[in-house]
């Protein structure tokens, strides 16, 4: 059993087999192997506790399949299911999604961090840089000119038309 | 959460799942930072083709059609007023001037750039497919006739072909200086064509001879580079090849023996001057 603990000093008992999904982890625990106890805890200082949460449900649920997602094999019905759940999964808030890619970065879980930019990917599709600016919540720190001047001249004309 | 401050690494990450280069573009607009990832990142082509609408010849804009997106861009581009827009690869579309205006350009709508390429003679306007996807293709005429030469261009260097088979000249991309002069191999060139691929530059010379349907072919290679001399020689069989030659490029296509096209030519001629309806050719002609 491993002990991940997070920025705000909540611990998460994973498993040994379920936790080495994250190659960090991996590594970690390949480094102190034969210590004792108290070394199989982990801090993951830069992520709350929700994040955690969310990263082991998804790595629980992969754990269920993992030789059929290395190897392909999976039947179509399965695939199709974990599909699903995966839409499901990644069906939350930008900020949540910020997060999970931090995280899938930190802890090294490709599928994940996968995962994570694909949603962001296509939440920013086909949407203004107005719209993509209110959802992140980025500021527009372009200055006027700026705006006037260089960014119509390169690509105005992205955004200019309207839908067919 | 701030989505400002995410380091380029993961940014690019991103991106990279962005495959519509409008998106990328929008992209780049949104902030500073996500601006400076997105200029260090190559705008992809776009996973499913635009079509470029049809245009009349007063028109300022070239429209593209996005099927992905369902929308219809219009890129302002002045430059093609009176002029046709032929052919385009890799984003870069080639621009013939109509009548009055002889000119011959370059532009790539996307990135805004263009460039004049050092030719004055008038163009036909065979639009010319491209099958390799690096290349830019355009009917080249001198006065008349439809079947002149073919200007064509991959990344670093333009080839133009001229009209009746004469030559070919290489044009530095960068500076438009003529950097080399490719000539054909000594014989009547009158009927002849320059046809091109990536690879190859071929010689076509064929007659049709009137009363009975039947043709004579012989064809020529040379390599398509900058580095080795001209090495025309005249080719008899392609094995279990087809070799399909479609307006000004040509590619060469595997065919088993029970296609019925080993070791054949394939020749495709789009269109028949004087005829009200556009019409084509097709005929084959087998080197066995």
């Amino acid at each position: 059993m491993i002990t991940l603990i997070s920025s705000d000093k909540r611990k998460f008992h994973v498993l040994e087999e379920v936790a080495n999904q994250s190659l960090t982890i991996r590594d970690v625990i390949e480094d102190r192997r034969g210590r004792r106890r108290a070394d199989r805890i982990i801090l993951v200082t830069n992520i709350n506790s929700k994040i955690p949460e969310k990263v082991i449900v998804y790595w629980l649920r992969h754990f269920l399949m993992p030789e059929e997602i290395a190897h392909a094999s999976m039947s179509h019905k399965k695939a199709e299911k974990l599909k699903k759940w995966e839409a499901k999964f990644f069906d939350t808030d930008i900020d949540t999604l910020n997060d999970l890619i931090l995280a899938a970065d930190s802890l090294d879980i490709p599928s994940l961090f996968d995962g994570a930019c694909e949603k962001v990917s296509d939440i920013l599709k086909n949407r203004s840089a107005e719209e993509v600016g209110e959802i992140s919540k980025i500021e527009n720190e372009f200055t006027h000119e700026e705006e006037e001047e260089e960014i119509p001249s390169e690509n105005a004309w992205v955004w200019r038309n309207e839908f067919a | 959460m701030d989505w400002a401050g995410l380091p380029p690494k993961l940014l690019e990450a991103i991106l990279g799942k962005l495959i519509e280069s409008t998106d990328h573009l929008r992209f780049r607009c949104v902030c500073r930072s996500w601006r400076r990832s997105g200029k260090s990142h190559p705008v992809p082509t776009s996973s499913i083709p635009w079509l470029h609408l049809p245009q009349d010849l007063t028109s300022t804009v070239l429209k593209f059609y996005s099927l992905s997106e369902n929308r219809i861009y219009e890129i302002p581009f002045p430059e093609v007023y009176y002029s046709h827009v032929i052919g385009s690869a890799s984003g870069f579309f080639l621009v013939v001037g109509y009548r009055w205006n002889a000119k011959v350009l370059i532009i790539n709508p996307f990135t805004g750039t263009r460039a004049h390429l050092p030719y004055n003679h008038r163009l036909s306007t065979d639009p010319v497919w491209d099958y390799s996807g690096s290349v830019i293709v355009a009917g080249l005429g001198k006065g008349f006739g439809d079947f002149g030469g073919v200007a064509y261009c991959r990344p670093g260097y333009f080839h133009l072909l001229e009209y009746e088979a004469s030559e070919v000249c290489i044009v530095d991309g960068e500076t438009l200086q003529k950097i080399r002069i490719i000539r054909p191999p000594n014989f009547d060139s009158q009927f002849s064509l320059f046809v091109v691929s990536p690879d190859d530059i071929m010689l076509s010379n064929d007659y049709r001879f009137n009363n009975d349907y039947t043709w004579w072919i012989s064809v020529f290679f040379t390599p398509n580079s900058l580095l080795e001399k001209p090495s025309w020689s005249k080719f008899t069989d392609i094995g279990n090849y087809a070799l399909f030659c479609g307006g000004k490029l040509y590619i060469l296509s595997e065919a088993s023996r029970e296609s019925g096209l080993r070791n054949t030519l394939v020749k495709y001629k789009p269109r028949v001057r004087n005829m009200p309806t556009p019409s084509c050719y097709i005929y084959a002609h087998s080197f066995e």
